[in-house]
């Protein structure tokens, strides 16, 4: 088991905004975080990769718990934040040297698979620029870039596919299957429900901080009874349920 | 709410901000050192004059530099904010009449500036006799005319697109330096008339163009952003302002310093040594102090004196890049990467032992024309400073905060 979280409740001081929040992420599975603005996704994530801390229930990676060992639950950590954060003073290099030191990779090996990368996005002469003065999709293939040469169990990807170009996408989500193959487990959130359909395993609902479905896409169309139903439709009913 | 109110709020906020700024700038000390100053400056000029002859070459030429920079110093107040380049787009007419008050107020307050500018030279020509007694007040005409045209074509800069600024900014130049070059070489009537003739055709060029050209709002939220992180980074050196620290330059020459300066795997080590380079706050700041200094220990004999400063500015160095460690310490990476949180503390203690050593061993070298045995025993002191500064200080400092 990859990811578990059990029961959590959390939120900004004392006010939770994550009731009785649990799921989990299986080797090699593929989960999509799906809901409206405001339903609580980017507070799990918050949670999961330590920045906030919930006030009840775990989260365990890999068995792993951020208080028992900090820098091994972290390791396993990728993160692909919705806005690209990238570093004032530092260029691309020096954003993958950072990384490689960070996360105390193998130089040599991760060099390699950066350098493929970068190829593959077409940064490889943009090396020595600062990223923060790239275009938005640029930068967000600098994070997709940094996350991936660590090669972590868990990757949490918030809002990939906006502000790339299909190219990208393409080959976001092939790195995606390839990662998948691997034996890493992957949290996307998204809004882009057309992929989310197409490459998911299983979804996770939110709505009001609570989990309010969760399941493969067949089994959310039992939930939602809505068979032949995509997650557009869901999404609608949902929203209709919020009185829009 | 009409686009004028909001400009008004806007400049008594300015204002009611620069007011409190100015206060902590004019303090007491401040105040008694600049009179003081002022005074010393006063009397060395006055004695330099009476020395001057009328052929002089070299004041000439002295005087042509300090009156271009300072007549081609300082930008008109707009109080536009990179929000009113998406805000305000449509506002295209309603902005005319606020920005012609801008024009107004800057073309006022520079041209004082100017007159002033010609009362303080005003000595320095007679003595060269450009200026006899009856013609003076066209020296203050070439002089506000030169400071119009400078205001007005950085206002025509607000509206036309690049290629046209630039060379707007040439000619501009070009006119003014001819001016000044011709009023101080050859005769001052006809550099007075070369300026009054650019100051009118200027006007005439704006006034005809107007109605056809649409502001170039880039230009202008670029021009005020450096006005103001100009200005507060003036005042930054007496009070803190929220002077954007995040001033950073690529600077790639300086790429072989930033690697020499690399040790260890330590990714925050790794971070803050480029943030201290590319960030000019810190290495502008660094390099300042050592240059001034190094000069004062050049100059100075006494060794007693060289020690006192010395440690003073090493003082000043490491305690204005403490804030380092609060980099790390905002950098949201720094808590999501598989490190210790202690790293922090050490990797800015380590930064700042090399910079400071390396600042101590410039300054026992400055001071090596006090005696070989002078310069050894404040590289010493200096050296014991450091240490403890970075080992006892810094420590406790910085797990405080």
């Amino acid at each position: 088991m990859s990811l578990l979280v059990d029961s959590i409740t959390g939120g900004y001081s004392q006010i939770p905004v994550l009731k009785n929040v649990s799921f989990d992420i299986k080797d090699g599975e593929l989960i999509g975080l799906i809901g409206l603005n405001g339903a609580g996704k980017s507070t799990t994530i918050k949670h999961v990769i330590g920045l906030m801390h919930a006030f009840e229930g775990k989260i365990e990676i890999d068995g792993q718990t951020i208080a028992k060992d900090p820098q091994t639950y972290r390791r396993k950590i990728g993160f692909i934040p919705e806005t690209p954060l990238l570093y004032d003073e530092l260029t691309l290099k020096e954003h993958i040297e950072m990384t490689i030191m960070a996360y105390n990779l193998d130089r040599v090996g991760a060099w390699d698979y950066a350098d493929t990368l970068l190829k593959k996005f077409r940064l490889t002469d943009r090396l020595d620029w600062f990223p923060n003065d790239f275009s938005k999709g640029m930068k967000q293939k600098v994070m997709i870039v940094c996350a991936f040469i660590i090669r972590p169990s868990l990757f949490i990807i918030d809002e990939p596919f906006l502000g790339l170009d299909p190219l990208a996408i393409r080959d976001l989500i092939e790195m995606m299957e390839e990662e998948k193959a691997r034996g890493a487990s992957i949290l996307m959130s998204t809004h882009v429900l057309a992929n989310a359909e197409r490459i998911c395993d299983r979804f996770l609902v939110m709505h009001a901080g609570e989990v309010f479905a969760q399941g493969t896409l067949n089994e959310l169309r039992g939930f939602f009874n809505m068979p032949g139903g995509s997650l557009d439709d869901m999404y609608s009913q949902l929203a209709a349920k919020e009185g829009f | 709410m009409e686009i004028k109110d909001v400009f008004k709020q806007r400049s008594q906020l300015y204002y009611r901000q620069l007011g409190k700024y100015l206060k902590y700038v004019f303090n007491d000390h401040f105040v008694v050192a600049l009179l003081i100053l002022t005074g010393a400056l006063g009397f060395t000029y006055s004695d330099y004059v009476e020395t001057v002859s009328a052929q002089a070459l070299l004041p000439r030429l002295i005087l042509s530099v300090v009156l271009f920079s300072l007549l081609t110093f300082g930008s008109i107040r707009t109080l536009i904010e990179p929000a009113d380049g998406i805000y305000l787009l449509p506002l295209e007419k309603e902005l005319e009449p606020v920005m012609k008050r801008h024009l107004a107020t800057a073309a006022f307050v520079y041209g004082a500036g100017a007159s002033l500018l010609a009362t303080v030279t005003l000595p320095l020509v007679f003595s060269l006799e450009i200026v006899t007694g009856g013609t003076s007040f066209l020296w203050y005409v070439m002089l506000i005319s030169l400071k119009l045209v400078d205001v007005n074509s950085q206002y025509q800069a607000f509206k036309v697109n690049q290629a046209g600024e630039v060379h707007l900014k040439w000619f501009k130049e070009g006119v003014m330096l001819l001016s000044i070059a011709v009023g101080l070489f050859l005769s001052l009537v006809a550099g007075t008339i070369l300026a009054a003739a650019m100051l009118c055709w200027s006007v005439y060029q704006s006034l005809m163009s107007q109605s056809q050209q649409v502001w170039n709002w880039e230009k202008m939220i670029d021009s005020e952003q450096k006005r103001i992180q100009a200005l507060y980074r003036l005042i930054n050196l007496f009070v803190e302002t929220p002077y954007g620290s995040h001033r950073v330059h690529r600077l790639k020459w300086l790429d072989g310093a930033v690697t020499l300066f690399d040790r260890g795997h330590s990714p925050h080590a790794y971070y803050i040594n480029r943030v201290f380079f590319r960030q000019t706050s810190f290495s502008g700041l660094y390099l300042r102090l050592l240059l001034i200094g190094s000069v004062f220990m050049l100059f100075s004999p006494a060794i007693y004196l060289n020690v006192l400063v010395s440690l003073l500015f090493l003082y000043l160095i490491g305690f204005q890049l403490l804030p380092l460690k609060q980099v790390l310490d905002e950098t949201i990476y720094f808590k999501l990467y598989p490190v210790k949180n202690t790293d922090k503390i050490r990797a800015t203690q380590g930064l700042l032992a090399r910079l400071l050593l390396l600042a101590g061993g410039v300054f026992a070298l400055s001071s090596f024309g006090a005696g070989p045995l002078q310069a050894g025993l404040l590289l010493i002191t200096n050296g014991l400073f450091v240490w403890g500064f970075v080992k006892v200080y810094m420590r406790r400092r910085l797990r405080e905060s």
